[in-house]
């Protein structure tokens, strides 16, 4: 016993150095989504966001499902923006730090919840070839005030109220 | 034995379970100074010869429809966040008609007013402890239209801007005023309640920030933040005290002369030592009592605006 405490005493600093290595070099859910772009695509209707999503994918074929989760992630961990709509939103989450932070969550939620806070809008599919990929791309409503309350239900996110 | 484990333990869980219930500000929208001023709703009134220009938020809010609508969405968003805000148009009324009951208010037997003074009534006024500014202009180009809004929290006793979401919407030749100023009131609302969370995340954990001004009643009685107390002055004592009560000893004595200190970016603590939450009448009560007693013996009072400012005024009651 004494042993392995002088064992752990003298490694404590490599096996803290590991442990950090190991945490970052998990794959984080960022890995698993396709290569993908976000902006505004104007003012969406109360309670959502109006978001354009380019997938970049070697098929043409992407399924909206792919786009939908996209869309989710960008709004929450990247914000969007656009020049022609004059348009600037941050990450709903607060920062993309979250996404590490809560990972377990976040890892479970783009399983299957996240297909209850999206909607493709129809008809605004485009494929365009850039090189040799596909730029596939989508105008996609997302419900960020459910979004938003569901998370901060769940604790993942403060809300204003938090704390008073 | 078991008895005892469990009572100790809900002891201590005790002031646990009491806490997280912080006093929660006040906000309400108000139309800002230069929007009232483009618009015509500003009254004058003379200060001892010199006319001074306030905003008529009374005449605003019950003439001006698109203001209505403005205030009306900032609200309703407000509201779907779990934070619904203090109300411009029924804070005007409440007051009038506070004003008019106050003044029919008699005793029975020997018919006696109701007791109020003039600070009172200088007190009585449309407040919030964050207030949030509104204003908008309308931007024309031929036949296109478009929006240029400006949303600000202002935290109404320190006087900083604790969140703000301004810009121009997108031209448009076809859709109305009321249906740009929605879009522009959407757009942007919730750039500002992240500014107004990270606001709230800071107050949560650095204390909530505030004005404390001591001053002395100039009743004769000799009194000044000169007067020494075991080599120290009675600025050096109230000093010494700000230091050990506030948060990571964070404040700022902006202006200390022999009549007056000024505290300004004070911290205090969210909750008081027994789990209940602190506010500034609290807080400046604790100096209340620490001076009240030996050596120092000083009978002050405590006047409290708002949340987020006190007077501590020393000499009498």
């Amino acid at each position: 016993m004494k042993h392995l405490a002088k064992l752990l005493k003298r490694h404590i600093s490599r096996i803290v150095l590991m442990a950090c290595v190991l945490t970052f070099a998990l794959p984080t859910l960022a890995d698993d989504l396709p290569d993908y772009q976000i902006e505004g695509a104007g003012t969406g209707s109360q309670g959502t966001y109006l978001v354009r999503v380019s997938v970049l994918s070697k098929k043409s074929k992407v399924s909206d499902d792919e786009i939908g989760r996209c869309a989710i992630h960008g709004v929450l961990f990247r914000g969007f923006a656009s020049k022609e709509n004059r348009q600037q939103q941050k990450p709903l989450a607060g920062s993309p730090m979250v996404e590490m932070q809560q990972k377990a969550f976040f890892d479970d939620f783009f399983k299957s919840a996240y297909q209850n806070y999206y909607q493709m809008v129809s008809g605004s599919r485009q494929v365009v070839k850039a090189g040799k990929q596909y730029k596939v791309t989508s105008v996609v409503t997302v419900s960020k005030d459910q979004l938003r309350k569901d998370l901060v239900a769940a604790d993942v996110i403060k809300g204003l109220n938090t704390g008073f | 034995m078991k008895k005892t484990i469990i009572a100790m333990l809900a002891m201590a869980l005790l002031p646990l379970a009491m806490m997280g219930q912080a006093k929660k500000p006040t906000l309400m929208v108000v139309p800002a100074d230069t929007w009232c001023a483009a618009n015509g709703y500003m009254t004058d009134f003379n200060d001892q010869g010199k006319t001074n220009h306030i905003p008529d938020y009374e005449e605003a809010i019950q003439t001006n429809m698109d203001l209505y609508n403005v205030v009306t969405k900032i609200g309703e968003l407000m509201a779907e966040q779990g934070f619904p805000m203090k109300d411009l148009s029924q804070t005007v009324k409440s007051l009038r008609q506070s004003a008019a009951e106050d003044e029919m208010t008699t005793s029975r037997t020997g018919g006696s007013a109701l007791a109020e003074t003039p600070l009172d009534r200088l007190l009585n006024r449309a407040k919030a402890d964050i207030l949030v500014e509104v204003a908008w202009q309308v931007n024309t180009t031929g036949p296109k239209q478009s929006i240029t809004y400006t949303l600000r929290g202002l935290d109404a006793y320190t006087n900083t801007q604790v969140a703000a979401a301004q810009g121009t919407g997108k031209p448009s030749f076809s859709a109305e005023l009321p249906v740009l100023l929605e879009e522009a009131v959407i757009e942007k609302m919730d750039g500002f309640t992240s500014q107004l969370q990270a606001h709230f995340d800071d107050l949560m954990e650095n204390g909530r920030e505030v004005n404390i001004d001591v001053r002395i009643f100039d009743n004769g009685s000799g009194l000044s933040f000169e007067e020494e107390y075991d080599g120290d002055e009675l600025t050096d004592v109230i000093d010494n005290w700000m230091a050990e009560n506030t948060v990571n000893h964070r404040y700022n004595l902006a202006d200390a002369t022999d009549m007056v200190l000024h505290f300004e970016k004070v911290r205090i603590p969210l909750y008081r030592t027994n789990g209940r939450p602190m506010d500034t009448r609290q807080f400046v009560t604790e100096l209340r009592k620490y001076l009240s007693v030996a050596p120092y013996s000083i009978t002050s009072k405590v006047i409290t605006k708002g949340l987020g400012k006190a007077n501590l005024i020393l000499g009498e009651k």
